[in-house]
């Protein structure tokens, strides 16, 4: 069942109203098997990540770098958002399983 | 697959090497007979393995002064109900309500005695034989799913389970082994 959501995206979801720096576009990162699919995504400034947990535990997606966002926990079937509003190098874990890793690379556009 | 099997592969599979783990000893090899149990008393025992590592977890954070032992013993906790609730769903569906028996007393026998080692025991020493013992049991329980249980599992909502619980018991271990690794 869970392998089923090995395919993962970026979603090319086009939202209505359009950023700072184009339409934004929202991001879907599987959580499943422990890890995070995939584990490092290219973004840009404006759009929309969104974290869904597939797993029987709950997780967390949390910037462990110098951005401290947190989803809190997210339980089987949950999802938490996150819309980055500069550019960089966000490294994320799972503050249950610190083995679990991730990475956004934020683009201007 | 009948329901019988799946009892006889629980049963000699799950409890000895949960014991086994439990007293931080070897896993045995099965025996030729094992105890004929009702679906009742099979989910009594999946739950009884898990609340068995929830309360060791409940009595770390009691001792522990170590911060990654206490995030560790949370993460048991929380994980663990995660799972007794995924387990009692599938009880649920298929009609089977836990029920007390001699495997899950055994099981709960072997926490007391790993219980009583733990108790005389503070602070470096406390976090080294706790974290010895979830290395141990992690990895019994591990072992057990992946040569017993999985490849012997017909019955497709039980396999899932099996499979969708082993990478959590293997990142359990994972983290226990650096945990254990970094105290002194």
């Amino acid at each position: 069942m869970i392998g089923r959501f090995a395919i993962v995206l970026p979603l090319a979801v086009f939202a209505a109203g359009a950023g700072r720096y184009g339409p934004s576009r929202t991001h879907i990162i599987e959580i499943h098997g422990m890890a995070f699919h995939p584990a490092s995504l290219n973004v840009s400034v404006g759009d929309t990540v969104v974290w869904i947990n597939h797993d029987i535990v709950p997780h967390t997606a949390t910037g462990s770098g110098r951005r401290k966002w947190d989803s809190g926990q997210l339980q089987q079937g949950d999802s938490g958002r996150y819309v980055p509003r500069r550019g960089g190098r966000l490294p994320y874990t799972c503050t249950l399983h610190p083995t679990m890793k991730g990475l956004l690379i934020i683009g201007r556009e | 697959m009948s329901r019988a099997r799946l009892h006889h592969i629980s049963l000699i599979a799950v409890p000895l090497v949960f014991a086994a783990a439990l007293h931080a000893q070897a896993v045995p090899p099965a025996p030729a007979a094992a105890p004929d149990l009702s679906d009742p008393e099979v989910a009594h025992v999946a739950v009884t393995a898990n609340n068995i590592d929830i309360n060791a977890a409940k009595f770390a954070q009691t001792r522990t002064h170590n911060a990654g032992v206490k995030q560790f013993a949370a993460t048991m906790i929380t994980d663990h109900t995660a799972v007794n609730a995924q387990a009692a769903a599938l009880a649920g569906k298929l009609g089977v309500t836990p029920k007390d028996n001699a495997v899950s007393q055994s099981l709960q026998t072997a926490a007391a005695d790993a219980r009583k080692k733990l108790e005389p025991l503070h602070g470096a020493a406390f976090d080294r034989a706790y974290m010895d013992r979830e290395i141990a049991y992690h990895q019994a329980v591990l072992d057990a799913i992946d040569k017993v249980l999985i490849p012997t599992t017909d019955n497709a909502e039980l396999k899932t389970l099996l499979q969708n619980v082993r990478p959590a018991v293997a990142t359990h271990l994972e983290l226990a082994k650096a945990l254990r690794a970094r105290l002194k």
